[in-house]
């Protein structure tokens, strides 16, 4: 009788832990990991095992395997907790994955197309990736530049060094050190180059996140001009 | 001796009845209108003031005793709010008659104490638009009831406004046409514009501040071009503000009349630069290939429509350089624009 009354209460351990277990692993599932900061024209969100995008407003909240999709002449602005920052430009798609691991938060932005400005903290054992169609960048603290199209990445390395890796013809892997440019295509050559001045240029571009507005006065009216700030 | 108490009654009743009608004072108000004009300083009495413009008289009766006569002036503003005292007057006594505010403080009416609200007064003065209620209340010291008059009333549309430049637009800096209404009785006004330095210093303070950059008699004349009054010159980019002072002869030196006061912004746009101008918004426009401007552009296109200027989000206009510059920065960087809209 004994005997069995130990079994009943074991069992019933057994079964709260894994049930503590699980619920553990869905709330740090669900936790948010970062926030749209800047909400600029048209940007979307997309919840995860969903298929409808919804209109996105500043301070929502993504969470791991949540998307953004900026419409023509828009910006997104996200802030991860560590303080990372994507500026995700216009016609651009970006899922944001989070894994815990322990007490560490790995984050993994896959870039589909368009162009992400990216300023990352310093990680110290967490990991933060970009996963774009043709390649795998690894960061651990640094700034730069995404601009993506099935076939081909480019990424800007402001500062920082980081890892890029192909994703096919064997996975070919270099290290991109600041002011130079990758170029990733989709048959997994990688090749490394000083960053030229228009790429400059579109790395500076990348970074305006400040809008500014104009009247213009017409004969028959006004209209308003609204600008990214370049001060 | 029945008869004999009968009549003595009735003299007495006679008698008590005519000293009480003999105590008893009317006063009337009659405020002249419209108000010749809007100067307050009429109402500032003092002992050695007389011959001020004659706007109301007071009707006492009966006459002959000696009364002391109370005045008090009320104003609300026009924004509502409740009535603040303007000022209050108590005469010595003087034998009743009927006299009007200019003999305030003449020999025989002389005044036995005054206080006024300079701050509303300098309000009034300095907005140059009371139009407002005014409540007038006159009564006369120790008489029985009925002695007082109130006369609420609002006061005409007396408006020394300015017409031109409007509030808020921009002009060419060189000629900026100042006009205003015609007042009755002015003879000469004078004009002053002084630079407002940030969108948040009040109207007021920026006419008051720094070193006007017109600050001119011009005699009689209600329109003049303000370029022709400067007296250093002033940049395109730069928010004005004017006011007109109407001064009205009389004695002590007459008085003044402010008018309200403007806002407005220079610019160096010229007929050329507007028409080059707008070719390059047109330009511009052209190059929005996703339909970002279209409207504007269709109304350039189809409907002739000019560009007249561009102004930053506090109100403050680009000079033509600014325009220029900005333009060519955006045909350049087409995806600098976010989005051009029509203002509802």
């Amino acid at each position: 009788m004994r005997m069995t009354i130990n079994l009943i209460l074991m069992l019933l351990i057994m079964c709260s832990t894994q049930l503590i277990a699980q619920n553990s692993e869905e709330a740090a599932n669900s936790k948010s990991v970062a926030i749209l900061n800047k909400v600029v024209k048209d940007v979307e969100h997309q919840k995860i095992q969903t298929d409808d995008w919804e209109e996105a407003k500043r301070g929502m909240t993504l969470q791991d395997g949540h998307s953004i999709r900026t419409g023509g002449r828009s910006l997104a602005l996200v802030t991860f907790l560590d303080k990372s920052l994507l500026r995700v430009r216009e016609n651009s798609i970006v899922k944001i994955f989070s894994s815990i691991e322990g007490t560490k938060q790995n984050k993994n932005t896959q870039i589909d197309q368009g162009v992400v400005n990216f300023d990352v903290s310093k990680q110290q054992d967490e990991e933060f990736k970009f996963t774009t169609p043709t390649g795998l960048a690894s960061i651990r603290g640094t700034s730069g530049y995404f601009e993506v199209i099935p076939d081909k990445t480019w990424l800007i390395v402001e500062e920082g060094l980081v890892e890029v890796k192909a994703l096919s013809n064997g996975g070919e892997v270099q290290n991109v050190g600041a002011g130079n440019t990758a170029e990733i295509d989709k048959e997994g050559n990688i090749s490394i180059r000083p960053t030229t001045e228009d790429e400059k240029a579109k790395l500076n571009s990348s970074k305006k996140d400040k809008t500014i507005k104009y009247i213009i006065e017409t004969s028959e009216g006004e209209y308003e001009l609204e600008l990214f700030d370049e001060n | 001796m029945k008869i004999l108490k009968i009549v003595l009654l009735s003299s007495l009743l006679l008698a008590a009845a005519s000293v009480d009608i003999k105590a008893q004072h009317t006063v009337d108000l009659q405020v002249f209108q419209p108000l010749p004009e809007i100067d307050l300083s009429a109402f500032i009495y003092t002992n050695d003031i007389s011959g001020l413009p004659r706007i109301m008289c007071f009707l006492i009766n009966p006459k002959g005793d000696q009364v002391v006569l109370e005045l008090n002036i009320e104003w609300q503003p026009a924004n509502g709010g409740s009535f603040q005292e303007l000022l209050s007057v108590v005469t010595n006594p003087f034998t009743a008659r009927d006299f009007c505010n200019d003999e305030f403080g003449s020999s025989d009416i002389s005044i036995a104490q005054s206080t006024s609200n300079q701050t509303a007064i300098e309000e009034l003065r300095r907005s140059g638009r009371p139009t407002g209620k005014f409540r007038i209340n006159v009564n006369i010291q120790g008489g029985g009831d009925g002695d007082s008059e109130i006369i609420e009333f609002s006061n005409p549309a007396q408006n020394f406004v300015i017409l031109t430049p409007e509030s808020g637009s921009s002009h060419d800096i060189g000629a900026v046409l100042a006009s205003w209404e015609d007042i009755a009785g002015a003879s000469s006004y004078k004009v002053k514009v002084a630079e407002r330095s940030s969108p948040t210093q009040s109207l007021d303070d920026a006419i008051e501040s720094g070193n006007p950059y017109v600050d001119a008699d011009v005699g009689l004349v209600t329109v003049a071009n303000l370029r022709t009054l400067l007296q250093r010159e002033w940049v395109p980019g730069q928010e004005m503000v004017m006011q007109i002072e109407a001064n009205i002869p009389g004695p002590d030196g007459g008085s003044k009349l402010f008018s309200n006061i403007v806002n407005f912004y220079l610019s160096d746009l010229t007929d050329g630069s507007v028409k080059m101008i707008t070719l390059e918004l047109t330009e511009l426009l052209q190059l929005l290939d996703d339909g970002t401007g279209s409207d504007l552009l269709q109304d350039i296109i189809d409907n002739g429509v000019t560009l007249l200027g561009i102004r930053r989000s506090d109100g403050t206009p680009l000079t033509a350089d600014e325009i220029m510059r900005l333009l060519d920065f955006l045909k350049n960087n087409t995806n600098t624009i976010i989005d051009l809209t029509v203002v509802n």
